[in-house]
């Protein structure tokens, strides 16, 4: 029961984007097309459970018996780089069309707020394996969630006679906070 | 002062903005380090510019960066622990700030070092001015005070809160919200809307 | 090349929006006047209030769409400087719709200052940033419905909330129905449920207490017949949503053993049957075509049952439209494309959804011993013990993470007068709540806890305080009171 409520309420009350911020780059900027958003959610999903559980797995067998938990930022950002250049490659083998489109979006995954945000929460937290592994999942669909969400409506915006004060970031943080609203209602106990 | 803001016109370095700046003092605090970072981190880019291979200068950028956050957030942590908690998972976050890693690109492995060092006070400064912007409006309107001093009195001793008058509607607990962040920064975008300018954002 | 067919998300014709309009302001008239029947004439009849009070009903609709009217002229004279089509805009953008149906569901005891403030907002961030009447993608009255509960929600509960002076006279409770039944841990019998607030019959003829318009069911429903008959309302979404929410409550109260008068009781209380004649029907923020629609209704039905069982927060209704309006681009889409083949595959998906959850949540909720696991969360560390003053230490374990939050609550006479948090749990408490009211909104209203917002962003810590305070009072109740 714990962990299905940590897991929905990771990818609606408590989601990363609308509640804690992380991950906002590339809101501003892709999240133009349906597809693009859904395959930059699938990418940061991949390299963000792959992270947490490396980065799990390094903090409690190696940092904290040496009492080196001073090099947890620097070795858990070295962590996600790697990760992060190995799915590029894979992404580049696999589906070329993907690759262009995401475009540079997709080595700056590595200095997406979101990765290192849920890599260091979960050891903020104090989660066990099965809790790191059920948070950085819920978490990373949360994103992707509202990343697919908000592209759908980006669609719909570009046709809207908005005013000119208004058009592009602004308006987006405007929907972007009233799905923050929505979303906060969903807490569930 | 508004041109090339990096939060205000570059978009850059958000995730720090919008979390933190629920008081005042978060934001100084926020803006300080980042700014405090930038400075060396540009600094000690500049210096190596010529030293670091092409191949290998986003990790070794991503090294130097780091090192500097966990310094100072070990720092933070030892010696004014409230401040680091309340800042929480953020300060580690300014490893991944687009705008640290964006200057240090774009400036300091281009530039020397007298440069590189005005630069980081100069974008660190701006970056400054406008999470106090923003944590003046969210704080103001939502908590109805200003504290300018108010964890860091574990080190100082004092503390400095300017409490408004409150009534019915006053403060609007809105705007200490994650929602209220984001309509926040939406409408200071708005307000400070610049015809020109607008071609300017990617 | 590919043909995108695009639908306006707006009427066909002026003409035909024109006549929408007239029909739903009339429609909606009957309401009103019940509101001021209710809220203003009998309370004043009985002699409980003055002539101020005896007219907010109709101030507050007035008010609310003179608010929303000043909002849009001041936005297009001064913001847009569209000076040509100056007179045309004015008369065509129909302002004053998002303010009646603001102050319609708002209770009778919100302060004018509160009303005016979420005008502006509904009008200004609900419609006009997005370009005006026809380009909305939220309903307009329900985002700011929804901004005025969590800024202010506090404030209106401490004033009266639902309840207007001549009701809370011989009130059993201070709850609302859906109030009542959230903390009868949503079943239980017709007495405990119904029978507070009279009978099946009071619930639909509007002797109850609500927002200004939702109570009165029997003038919604004439109201409904009325745009059907006129051919102005999209009637299958309306439809759909309360026969979902029908039949998953039926489900739900079969699995507990109670009979038809618990889907009844759910369709009549609450803001579902104003919602889903007036509100979720909107056209602009509605799907286009009519299947759509119909599937439309059935997401809302299952969001509002999935609300209001398994959230802390009584009512649904104002959530569930505002989500299912962000996916009305997806509706849009997925009609376009399939305009040719079988629309069934959807309908049948959510369908399924819909029994699945409602039998879920049937055998979940007698099962739910929260309450009883909720106090092993608790731990009295120290009692001290002066007079009718018990000064309590308490830990309370963490919901996710494994640290506890430690407070000291001081008890005298049976009622708390002080909460300090010693110890916080997590850098949500320090940012969100430390700062606001929370905790003396706690203590105001211990009583009735579940009356309590939460608060959006610090949503885990504040409920959690919440099932803290909750359980030091059960703890103490069970120790000392006979």
């Amino acid at each position: 029961m714990n962990l299905i409520s940590l897991f929905v309420s990771s990818i609606l009350v408590e989601n990363v984007v609308l509640s804690k911020f992380l991950g906002m780059c590339p809101f501003i900027g892709t999240s133009s097309k349906e597809k693009t958003a859904i395959g930059m959610g699938i990418s940061v999903m991949i390299v963000t459970v792959l992270a947490s559980i490396l980065s799990y797995i390094i903090y409690h067998l190696i940092l904290v018996p040496t009492d080196a938990t001073y090099l947890t930022n620097t070795i858990f950002i070295f962590i996600i780089a790697s990760l992060v250049g190995i799915t590029e490659i894979i992404i580049k083998s696999k589906n070329k069309k993907l690759y262009k489109e995401l475009g540079i979006y997709l080595p700056l995954i590595t200095t997406n707020c979101a990765v290192l945000g849920i890599v260091l929460l979960n050891i903020n937290s104090n989660y066990n394996l099965i809790e790191t592994l059920v948070y950085s999942i819920g978490s990373s669909l949360g994103f992707t969630l509202v990343l697919y969400l908000f592209s759908t409506i980006r669609e719909e915006l570009c046709k809207k006679p908005i005013a000119e004060r208004f058009e592009g970031v602004p308006i987006a943080l405007i929907t972007i906070s009233l799905m923050a609203l929505i979303f906060a209602r969903f807490a569930t106990l | 002062m508004f041109k090339n803001n990096p939060i205000f016109t570059m978009m850059l370095g958000l995730c720090s903005a919008l979390a933190v700046t629920t008081t005042l003092e978060n934001g100084i605090i926020m803006g300080i380090s980042v700014t405090v970072v930038l400075i060396f981190s540009n600094m000690i880019i500049s210096l190596l510019r010529n030293v670091i291979n092409d191949n290998i200068k986003i990790p070794s950028y991503i090294l130097i960066i780091s090192t500097l956050v966990t310094l100072i957030d070990v720092l933070l942590k030892k010696y004014i622990p409230s401040v680091s908690d309340s800042l929480g998972i953020y300060i580690p976050l300014i490893i991944v700030n687009c705008l640290i890693l964006g200057r240090a690109i774009n400036f300091a492995s281009k530039n020397g070092v007298v440069k590189s060092i005005k630069d980081g006070f100069v974008m660190g400064g701006k970056y400054s001015l406008a999470l106090i912007i923003i944590s003046l409006v969210r704080e103001i309107l939502g908590s109805g005070s200003i504290s300018i001093i108010d964890k860091l009195s574990q080190i100082l001793g004092f503390k400095l809160i300017i409490n408004l008058p409150k009534f019915s509607v006053f403060p609007n607990p809105f705007f200490v919200s994650s929602a209220g962040a984001f309509l926040t920064l939406g409408l200071i975008l708005a307000l400070l809307y610049k015809g020109d300018d607008k071609n300017e954002l990617n | 090349m590919e043909f995108k067919v695009r639908h306006g998300n707006f009427l066909k014709s002026s003409n035909s929006t024109n006549k929408m309009m007239k029909h739903l302001i009339i429609s909606l008239i009957p309401i009103i006047l019940f509101a001021f029947y209710k809220n203003g004439i009998l309370p004043y009849i009985h002699g409980y209030t003055n002539v101020y009070q005896l007219f907010k009903p109709l101030i507050m609709v007035i008010l609310s769409c003179l608010t929303c009217f000043f909002t849009e002229y001041c936005f297009y004279k001064y913001v847009t400087k569209d000076h040509k089509n100056f007179k045309d805009l004015i008369n065509n953008t129909y302002s004053i719709i998002p303010g009646i149906f603001l102050s319609l569901i708002l209770p009778v005891n919100t302060s004018l200052l509160i009303l005016i403030i979420g005008s502006v907002f509904a009008s200004f961030i609900g419609k006009l940033v997005y370009g005006g009447f026809g380009h909305n993608i939220f309903n307009p009255a329900l985002v700011g419905r929804l901004f005025v509960i969590a800024s202010y929600g506090a404030v209106i509960m401490s004033s009266g909330g639902y309840y207007n002076i001549y009701e809370s006279v011989d009130a059993v409770t201070s709850a609302t129905p859906l109030a009542n039944l959230s903390s009868l841990n949503y079943v239980g019998s017709y007495e405990e449920v119904v029978y507070p607030y009279g009978s099946l019959l009071d619930l639909f003829l509007g002797k109850m207490p609500g927002a200004l318009g939702e109570v009165s069911k029997l003038l919604i429903i004439l109201a409904f017949i009325y745009l059907v008959c006129n051919k102005v309302l999209k009637w299958r979404i309306s439809i759909s949503y309360l026969f979902t929410v029908f039949v998953m409550s039926f489900i739900i109260g079969i699995i507990n053993g109670e009979g038809l008068w618990y889907p009844t009781f759910h369709i009549l209380t609450g803001g579902l049957m104003f919602g889903a004649v007036f509100m979720a029907t909107d056209p602009v923020t509605s799907p286009i075509s009519n299947s759509a629609g119909v599937v439309y209704g059935i997401c809302l039905g299952i969001l509002t049952i999935f609300f209001r069982f398994l959230t802390p927060y009584p009512e649904g209704v104002l959530s569930s439209i505002l989500f299912m309006n962000l996916l009305v681009p997806i509706f849009n889409n997925y009609t376009i494309k399939n305009h040719n083949k079988n629309k069934c595959a959807p309908l049948i998906i959510f369908v399924i959804l819909a029994i699945l959850l409602s039998c879920y949540i049937g055998f979940n909720i007698k099962n739910n011993d929260n309450a009883s696991k909720k106090d092993e969360y608790l731990q009295v560390i120290n009692e001290t013990v002066m007079g009718n003053t018990y000064t309590y230490d308490i830990k309370y374990k963490g919901f996710t993470s494994k640290e506890s939050i430690e407070a000291t609550v001081t008890i005298q006479n049976d009622y708390i007068i002080d909460i300090m948090i010693t110890n916080t749990l997590d850098h949500y408490y320090d940012s969100h709540i430390k700062n606001t009211t929370y905790i003396k909104d706690i203590i105001n209203n211990q009583n009735n806890l579940d009356n309590v917002d939460t608060i959006s962003g610090a949503t885990y810590t504040s409920s959690y305080l919440k099932e803290m305070t909750k359980s030091i009072l059960k703890y103490h109740g069970d120790k000392y009171e006979k």
